[in-house]
């Protein structure tokens, strides 16, 4: 992928991002690997008053002990629950129902439900608890991705090609991305062009066997930590968050509605195949600005949602009812109907 | 045939007529495009873009808005109304290649044209432009059965079968073999002459993610095909 894919697929990627929020429980909007288990409608607690004839096994929790470690009940949630590369196997399955004294399915039903009670009572809310599991898993996924860093840097694939090392061929890119002249940029770092195109074409062909995405997001961290954009600390803190796996520490630079307005600009320009990249301008951004914002207001989503799903799905509707009326007509074959 | 199978085949019809018309307006603009800065074609076909994927999905959600309760007031068998389903779905997944495959052509053919364009400062971003459409629109039949084998094994309710999780590993090694054989001549990065390294490296997060949990695959003792 050359750098004119990338701008493409950031703008793409930008121009496709207006989405209605995903529903409770599923509120991640930076995805992790497709098959990372989800909260399912399973995971979800009835109160409790709900559940009090459900069997004489209430407030059975087995053998856990939320209050002090949750993470070994959400880590048996996600093995008990799901399936694939992250869920659990048989194995896994058996081996917590063994350690935990969990006799059967059913069982396992009633212990997980009183469990999430506890927890409940713990924080006060089944939608925190939502939201504590919610970061639980994502602090997983940023293990996962670390351990898919180290590999990758042990098997080599962080070596300089060239000279040129990830992080300042990421550096240079952002430079140029943020409209620096690119032959005044590789005559300051002292490297010729073809030299920069052999290393640019490493790099690009490493990136594409990578499917773990390891480079890919080393890359992005690199890339976005030379920015110079106007929210480049914005975006500098959500990554330090992320790989600390705690809340971000800067109040948010533009509202929820604001937020969620630049992104129908996009939308609806490229509906229209207009340029997106002129959407963001005419509200003051450049391309930089919105993919450091949309990484920190991204990260605040995923930290928040769980908890806070209600507000979000409200400025969410009512954002989407303003720009349906301020472009009108939009929508082409209405008049295909059934 | 029934009133609610009439009407059924009737909006497929027009959806796919409406596709086909847009894409071919489409290409028909790529066609007269010959500006050098190609910014304004890739809005053009965001646009389209936008307005082909919302046809598509016109079709399952108008299954589900409308449609099924019309064949289930016709007192329509449950099997009847799958095979309806499907007649969609199948309509949607042909519709979607279509539109994939259309891009390409024309994109290919901007980036053929810079290939053999006298000015050298078009033939040389003809490789940045061209080394994906070019390698995608040379294996697009190979891309095809790809997505074919994995429509076919994701239609079966878990656990696939071993013969439907090999024949889509085939099919991506087939894909992957075709086109970066052809992505090479672009990018020297590639390394044509390491083909097992190539398409391994592509390879191996399926076989991590996807087949490890392919109870089938991994009770044959996990067989990968030669590469």
């Amino acid at each position: 992928m050359g750098l004119f894919d990338k701008v493409k697929g950031l703008v793409k990627g930008a121009a496709n991002a207006v989405q209605p929020p995903p529903p409770q429980q599923q509120a991640v909007p930076q995805a992790p690997p497709e098959n990372f288990p989800q909260h399912s409608a399973e995971h979800h607690v009835e109160p409790a008053a709900a559940q009090a004839d459900d069997s004489d096994d209430d407030g059975d929790v087995a053998g856990f002990d939320v209050m002090a470690d949750e993470g070994a009940f959400f880590r048996a949630v996600l093995h008990m629950e799901s399936e694939g590369q992250f869920g659990g196997t048989d194995e896994s399955r058996a081996e917590i129902m063994q350690q935990y004294g969990i006799r059967d399915r059913s069982h396992w039903h009633v212990v997980k439900d009183s469990n999430y009670a506890v927890l409940a009572g713990k924080y006060g809310s089944f939608n925190e608890v939502s939201q504590q599991e919610m970061n639980w898993r994502q602090g997983e996924m940023q293990k996962h991705m670390t351990a898919q860093t180290a590999k990758t840097a042990a098997g080599g694939g962080f070596e300089p090609v060239e000279g040129i090392g990830l992080d300042q061929w990421a550096a240079i890119n952002a430079a140029i991305v943020g409209g620096q002249n690119h032959e005044d940029l590789l005559k300051g770092a002292g490297i010729d062009n073809a030299r920069w195109q052999r290393a640019s074409a490493e790099w690009n062909a490493r990136m594409a066997r990578d499917t773990t995405f390891a480079i890919t997001t080393a890359y992005g961290n690199a890339f976005q930590a030379a920015s110079k954009g106007k929210y480049g600390d914005y975006a500098r803190e959500a990554a330090a968050a992320r790989a600390a796996n705690r809340d971000v520490t800067m109040e948010p630079p533009v509202t929820w509605e604001q937020y969620y307005g630049f992104m129908y600009e996009q939308a609806y320009a490229a509906k229209q195949g207009k340029d997106p990249v002129a959407a963001l301008k005419s509200v003051g951004l450049t391309i930089v600005d919105w993919t450091d914002l949309s990484t920190f207001m991204g990260y605040i989503f995923v930290r928040d949602a769980g908890r806070n799903w209600k507000k979000y799905e409200e400025i969410h509707k009512r954002v989407e009812a303003q720009f349906a009326a301020k472009y009108p007509g939009v929508k082409a074959d209405v008049d295909i109907q059934f | 045939m029934s009133a609610a199978q009439q009407r059924w085949n009737a909006f497929l019809a027009q959806i796919e007529q409406r596709h086909a018309q847009v894409r071919a307006e489409s290409e028909q603009f790529g066609t007269a495009y010959n500006a050098d800065d190609l910014a304004p074609l890739s809005h053009h076909l965001m646009g389209v873009k936008s307005r082909l994927q919302d046809l598509e999905q016109s079709i399952e959600a108008t299954w589900h808005a409308k449609v099924d309760d019309v064949y289930a007031a016709e007192g329509a068998s449950g099997d009847v109304r799958g095979e309806a389903f499907m007649q969609g779905r199948h309509l949607g997944h042909r519709l979607d290649d279509e539109r994939e495959e259309s891009e390409i052509r024309i994109l290919a053919e901007q980036a053929q044209r810079r290939f053999e364009s006298p000015r050298p400062e078009l033939a040389q971003t003809a490789a940045a432009i061209g080394a994906h459409v070019l390698a995608q629109q040379a294996a697009t039949g190979e891309w095809r059965a790809m997505r074919t084998a994995l429509r076919a094994l994701n239609a079966y309710r878990p656990p696939a079968p071993l013969a439907a999780v090999k024949a889509y590993e085939r099919a991506q090694i087939a894909y992957w073999r075709a086109y970066l054989t052809v992505r090479a001549r672009y990018e020297p990065a590639i390394q044509v002459h390491n083909m097992p390294f190539e398409i391994g490296s592509r390879m191996e997060q399926w076989y991590v993610s996807s087949a490890e949990f392919e109870p089938a695959w991994v009770q044959a003792g996990r067989p990968r095909e030669p590469l």
